[in-house]
């Protein structure tokens, strides 16, 4: 997110009773790092992290505060070991099998309903029953329906996806600009070209959005799925796993798990975004002219 | 009855839609012909149904009673025989500027290549070579109506209806646009329908200009516009146009003060 | 001439006074809670208990105070912990959009553990804070803080140019610009923030309250399962369901009330 330069400021003035090359220099500098973020997010985190290592180094933290270079050998550790990867592996698989379940089926429902008015009115009313019980609760119900298995937990994950993606791509149809659809209209476009070359790529936008706030949601149901009613060793997932270690006080491997659990949610979140950037191309640069 | 003669033909049509539980009577009795090949204006108060009537002709709407014609027959739904240019030019911003004006053309049937290759003669007509390949995001608004223009003549319609086109831009960007389209408008020689709240715009552009009453909206006056063609810098400082611009206004301003006036008293009782 | 006639076309009577859309929904709900039923009544086993058996338990809960006792404990742990993040969060995005240097070194950290799930630190937060209210609350507190900050971030970036310099020009003061200028226009995204936030609440109190805990509504529909109850399980997640739908109600009206000056509040 960009920010508007600010009126000038003391500060600046200060710097500019002294030589000017020098302030020029300074302000660019200055101007580039408030501009571009991360290097002060950077510089920021590095000094936590390295104050974090110093206290540890200095024994002043408890047993369980591990010091950031442990944290990095332990995840290495397991990672050579075997035991990282099996467990990435489950877990992986249960969240994205949610996520595509759920998403996917968001998104068409969420098409139709902007669509059609009538049966999205019918659609919408349901959805809105189920919208504010946190779908978490629905597990021990799908568990005494069909046991703690993979696939109560991909069935939790995927309803947990469902509704944010929905809610997005129903709004985003809906709101579509009426004249883009009389453009269509005007050309004798017909219902399925209007639809998937006019509708789905306005809308576009707004539904991505949408799976971006699914895909961290499926990132923590797998998560909570995991840790309520854990499966064993390698069936227990990152999860699982994260919370048996804070049990049983194998400090080292929590840490390293979330660590692994950290990377990844970031991981993936960069790529969609990354992804979805890269497909709105056109709109983004109609956004950024608007201001 | 019937004319063969006329081209496009409003036929005593009302018009009446329900909004939010109130009706509002958009077009009452309104009736009257345009040529083939002519540059119609239309002015008047705001809400007298220029718009409306604009939607039926391009058949977005339909008539609550009356027709309307065109080549003698009834207008059922929107078609490529009509072109509509909006205010805003509603261009599609995932895709290019060449894209945009060639999608009709794909609709329509035509071959890539061929559609290509048209898009970007229109664009050079319109006075936009060189910006094929931008997205519209990144023209202004005057170039970005260009372009929704030579995508709705790329419909080849037989009409082209226009929405207060220029009235989103610039007054500067204003006047070059209307010269550009008088331009186009004689190079084509389209059938156009043009609604403006600009008289001096109605007047530079029109063969002829009708002036709309205040809503429930009605033909009050048909006025031929006399100047020479082509237009361009010297009609605009032809002292006939004060004239036209003077008398199109009393016109206009009768119609927005008896509105006024209609509104205070229903405020006042 | 008059131009507007209070006429109803004859076609619209019945829809002008039930909306048809709202029918329409109706009628979705309709649906899918018969939809149950019907597969309640179908199965005939005790798995999918009908909408009278749920009912029933649902009323005994009620009666007995068990429901009263543990939706208490739950929503006093929620909304401590959602009233902390809302006002750090108010407190962090006000800094955030004052000051381009702290937003410069928070915003991308913001963005980059915005994909982490907290919930993956409650195990750490039981080793610090214990297995009581206070882990939950932080953990509620530490997920709700994400939308509070953005909100009131974006809310108190929302304050237009013009003001900035209004405020400037007449003089006014630090505290003064954030008090009488940035809150009240901050206030709809901030309330908005509080409308993603608190569902966000429901979920991480009810998850961590799943977890080795005696109390709470989340401990409630451990027990029924545990005991086999599907009615039992049933019967909570109607008062979850109930009561998220009432706090988002609560918090539109909060909105009309707060944010008075905004005539179409389009929440």
């Amino acid at each position: 997110m960009k920010q508007t330069s600010p009126p000038a400021d003391r500060s600046a003035k200060a710097a500019a009773r002294q030589a000017p090359e020098r302030v020029s220099r300074v302000v660019a500098v200055r101007e580039w790092m408030l501009d571009q973020q991360w290097p002060v997010a950077l510089t920021f985190t590095s000094v936590v992290v390295a104050v974090w290592q110093l206290v540890v180094d200095a024994g002043a933290l408890p047993a369980y505060l591990l010091s950031p270079w442990a944290i990095l050998a332990e995840t290495y550790g397991m990672l050579e070991s075997g035991e990282l990867l099996p467990l990435v592996e489950v877990s992986m698989k249960r969240e994205f099998s949610g996520f595509l379940l759920g998403a996917g089926l968001g998104v068409f429902a969420g098409l139709v309903a902007g669509v059609a008015r009538w049966t999205g009115d019918v659609i919408d009313g349901a959805v809105s029953l189920l919208y504010p019980v946190p779908k978490i609760a629905l597990l021990p119900i799908f568990a005494i329906w069909l046991g703690f298995s993979d696939t109560t937990r991909i069935l939790v994950i995927a309803l947990a996806c469902f509704f944010p993606a929905y809610l997005n791509a129903q709004s985003a149809t809906r709101s579509v600009d009426p004249h883009v659809v009389a453009v269509a209209r005007n050309a004798e476009s017909g219902k399925l070209r209007t639809i998937f070359q006019v509708l789905l790529p306005a809308a576009l936008p707004r539904i991505l959005v949408g799976v971006r706030t699914a895909l961290a949601l499926s990132f923590i149901m797998m998560f909570a799925t995991e840790v309520i009613g854990a499966g064993a060793g390698a069936q227990a997932g990152l999860g699982g796993r994260t919370f048996a270690a804070g049990t049983n006080g194998d400090y080292d491997v929590l840490w390293a798990a979330l660590l692994t659990i950290a990377v990844l949610g970031v991981t993936l979140d960069t790529t969609l975004r990354v992804l979805s950037a890269r497909v709105t191309r056109g709109a983004a640069k109609e956004m950024a002219s608007h201001g | 009855m019937s004319s063969e003669s006329s081209f496009l033909r409003f036929e005593n049509v009302e018009k009446r839609f329900a909004r939010r539980g109130k009706v509002i009577h958009a077009l009452t009795n309104t009736s009257f012909e345009v040529p083939q090949g002519q540059f119609l204006t239309v002015v008047g108060p705001s809400g007298c149904g220029k718009s409306t009537m604009l939607n039926l002709i391009g058949a977005f709407d339909r008539p609550t009673s009356g027709s309307v014609l065109l080549e003698g027959r009834p207008l059922a739904k929107p078609g490529r025989d009509r072109g509509m240019v909006f205010q805003t030019a509603t261009l599609f911003p995932w895709k290019t500027v060449e894209a945009n004006v060639a999608w009709p053309m794909l609709v329509g049937g035509m071959r890539k290549k061929e559609a290509k290759a048209r898009a970007r003669e229109l664009l050079a007509l319109v006075g936009l070579r060189g910006f094929e390949t931008s997205y519209p995001g990144e023209l202004s608004g005057g170039m970005r109506q260009r372009a929704a223009i030579a995508r709705t003549l790329g419909l080849e319609p037989k009409v082209l209806l226009m929405d207060e086109p220029f009235g989103a831009l610039d007054a500067q960007t204003r006047e070059l646009m209307q010269e550009e389209l008088s331009r186009i408008w004689q190079a084509t020689g389209i059938t156009v329908v043009f609604i403006t709240h600009d008289i001096n715009e109605a007047v530079f552009l029109g063969d002829r200009c009708l002036v709309m009453s205040a809503r429930p909206g009605r033909v009050v006056a048909d006025i031929p516009i006399e100047l020479e063609r082509p237009r361009g810098e010297a009609t605009k400082r032809d002292p006939r146009m004060a004239d036209y611009h003077a008398q199109l206004w009393e016109l206009v301003r009768n119609e927005v003060d008896g509105a006024a006036q209609a509104t205070t008293g229903r405020a006042a009782s | 001439m008059a131009d507007f006639t209070l006429v109803r076309p004859a076609g619209l009577a019945l829809s002008t006074l039930v909306s048809a859309e709202g029918m329409r929904r109706l009628l979705g709900v309709t649906l899918l809670v018969g939809a149950y039923e019907l597969v309640a009544q179908g199965s005939g086993n005790r798995l999918t208990p009908s909408l009278s058996v749920i009912g029933e338990r649902l009323w005994f809960d009620l009666t007995s105070g068990t429901l009263w006792y543990h939706a208490q404990l739950t929503l006093f742990r929620g909304f401590t912990g959602l009233a902390i993040a809302v006002v750090a969060g108010i407190v962090i995005g006000i800094l955030m959009a004052r000051s381009r240097w702290v937003d410069a070194a928070l915003q991308p950290l913001l963005g980059a553990t915005y994909p982490i799930p907290r919930l993956a630190l409650y195990p750490l937060l039981i080793l610090i804070l214990g297995l009581g209210a206070a882990s939950k609350i932080s953990l509620v507190a530490m997920e709700c803080v994400y939308p509070m900050t953005l909100a009131a971030y974006a809310g108190a970036r929302s304050v237009s140019k013009d003001q900035q310099w209004l405020t400037r020009n007449v003089g006014a003061g630090w505290w003064r610009t954030v008090r009488d200028v940035q809150i009240p226009a901050a206030l709809p995204a901030i309330l908005t923030g509080l409308r993603v936030a608190s569902p966000i609440m429901l979920v991480v109190i009810i998850v961590t309250e799943m977890l080795g805990e005696s109390r709470g509504l989340g401990f409630m529909i451990q027990q029924s399962r545990s005991f086999f109850e599907p009615e039992g399980v049933m019967a909570v997640i109607v008062v979850l369901g109930v009561l998220g739908f009432v706090l988002d109600r609560m918090i539109v009206a909060l909105s009309r009330v707060l944010v008075f000056w905004e005539r179409k509040v389009k929440l």
